[in-house]
């Protein structure tokens, strides 16, 4: 498994996130679509473009506590909108079972629908990790910051999630 | 080996990632208040003014909510901010070209999510930037150590810890340091004060049955202090639970007989349902909450109804300090038995 490598930094500004409503738009720009990707497999019930603009408007707020120093800013807002996810999970009343026709899989392969149940039936944390990691595109280090743990224990749990998901595909 | 079952996920990842397509940078309007033609942005922005209300700063959280549980008589004496008396805050300070200087009292923007949507208001829009309402004068703040500073015609705004001497709505601005680390994760639901039935919880909730209960308690006002969701970590009867690690139980807070509410409650709601006994109605913590907000206006930053731990429903009061005035109105409002009170800047040392 390789780890992904992303400069994510280097938009960012010295101190806290840009001051200035456009200033920081652009400044969020690029992580946008991961954002909505990790939103949209979080809470995979709820409209992922509201789970989006929950954080976008937190991490607006948020915005002077945002330190280069502690972490990338594409960590922070993938931090933020995991966190938007998870509250919105909970707003939900309830957690309704449909999933969204943008979250379900496209009828292209039977394998790819299969991968999904699979993925849907792991247990919590190594569903997140790889819904983290190979849907959202996270890297380990983004997908530690969301799951609040060591790399290390990203890369096992991803580990774990391989060997099972092996065994419930029925992979020789 | 995994390389096929690694393979298969990147794959699948990729193609899901394809099928959703780039996402735009949001509308700056957002962020700027603007209101105007993006129907989506206002209303997520009236959404944000009506359930932007429990704002809380963390480190608020864990003085006050501690002996506002433990202490449900009345705010200790000694909390209460006197000329004289050191106080400590954490947030913005704002520098103007004069040299003059403001506290804003930073709220980490943060939601409760899990109260009924009836209960959730606010006495002023937050607006882009609900912290700096109302700002608290400073002198002898050192520009120089403001963290994380930005500056626009002049005005100079940074982070700042900063501890003094409380004079007339005036900090005097003795120790200051950069501003501690503060968490952006908001407060959590409370956990159930219900055991789990035999059998667990039910790992489904009818939004339907939970909209009726809320409009037969809505009916009640004089019966009930009104509904909040708590989660449990206890397993549902299905053995899973159904939003990863927690399940979401409804609880209520009965004034009357619990064994007569919990037939009605259950009746009607049959899902996932805790009723407990509550010393206020929703008729008196409102009454509370209208006096207060009449009374302090833009005293302060929010005013809402929430939970104070995980056993009541009360007045959630955040104001810039307590001090006497103020104690007096959260006394004529209930006390503490109704209001939960939550001070920006901190008594730290008596006069």
């Amino acid at each position: 498994m390789a780890d992904r490598a992303r400069d994510s930094t280097s938009s960012a500004p010295r101190a806290g996130a840009p001051d200035s409503p456009a200033a920081f738009s652009d400044w969020l720009a690029p992580h946008m679509t991961r954002m909505w990707h990790l939103a949209t497999r979080m809470a995979p019930s709820a409209d992922a473009d509201d789970v989006v603009q929950d954080a976008v408007l937190a991490a607006w707020r948020s915005r002077a506590s945002f330190d280069p120093a502690d972490g990338s800013a594409a960590s922070w807002l993938l931090s933020v909108t995991a966190n938007a996810a998870r509250k919105t999970r909970l707003r939900r009343w309830p957690l309704p079972t449909a999933v969204p026709d943008q979250a379900k899989p496209a009828p292209d392969t039977e394998l790819a629908i299969d991968v999904e149940r699979a993925v849907r039936a792991l247990p919590r944390r190594q569903r997140l990790a790889v819904n983290c990691f190979y849907f959202a595109d996270l890297t380990v280090a983004e997908t530690a910051v969301v799951m609040k743990c060591s790399e290390g224990t990203v890369k096992s749990t991803l580990s774990d999630a391989r060997r099972r998901l092996r065994t419930v595909l029925e992979l020789s | 080996m995994n390389d096929d079952i690694e393979r298969i996920l990147a794959d699948t990842g990729h193609r899901w990632r394809d099928r959703t397509g780039p996402k735009e940078r949001p509308d700056p309007g957002l962020f700027a208040g603007d209101r105007g033609p993006h129907r989506r942005h206002a209303r997520l922005l009236a959404l944000a003014a009506a359930a932007a209300v429990v704002a809380i700063v963390a480190g608020v959280i864990g003085v006050n909510h501690a002996w506002n549980r433990s202490s449900p008589a009345s705010v200790p004496p000694s909390t209460i901010v006197r000329n004289g008396d050191t106080v400590a805050a954490s947030g913005r300070v704002v520098v103007s070209p004069d040299g003059s200087a403001k506290f804003c009292s930073q709220i980490p923007w943060t939601t409760y999510y899990y109260m009924s949507p009836h209960a959730v208001t606010t006495n002023q829009d937050p607006g882009p930037d609900p912290g700096c309402l109302p700002p608290i004068a400073l002198r002898n703040v050192d520009p120089g150590k403001l963290a994380k500073t930005s500056s626009a015609n002049g005005v100079v705004t940074g982070n700042a810890h900063i501890e003094g001497v409380w004079q007339d709505n005036t900090i005097i601005v003795t120790h200051q340091e950069p501003e501690p680390k503060s968490t952006i994760e908001g407060p959590q639901a409370p956990s159930t004060p219900c055991p789990a039935p035999v059998g667990g919880w039910s790992p489904n909730n009818d939004p339907d049955q939970r909209k009726a209960l809320q409009n037969y308690l809505a009916a009640h006002p004089d019966a009930y202090s009104g509904d909040w969701v708590s989660v449990s970590n206890a397993p549902t009867s299905s053995g899973t639970s159904p939003s990863d690690d927690t399940t979401q139980v409804v609880v209520v807070g009965a004034v009357g007989d619990l064994t007569a509410a919990r037939k009605i409650l259950t009746a009607i709601y049959p899902g996932n349902l805790c009723v407990i006994k509550a010393a206020s109605s929703a008729s008196r913590l409102e009454k509370a909450r209208e006096f207060l907000r009449r009374e302090l206006q833009f005293g302060a930053p929010s005013i809402s109804l929430a939970p104070a731990g995980q056993n009541r429903l009360c007045v959630y009061l955040i104001v810039p300090v307590i001090d006497r005035s103020t104690w007096r109105l959260i006394e004529q409002a209930g006390g503490s038995n109704v209001v939960s009170v939550n001070p920006l800047i901190q008594k730290i040392g008596s006069r």
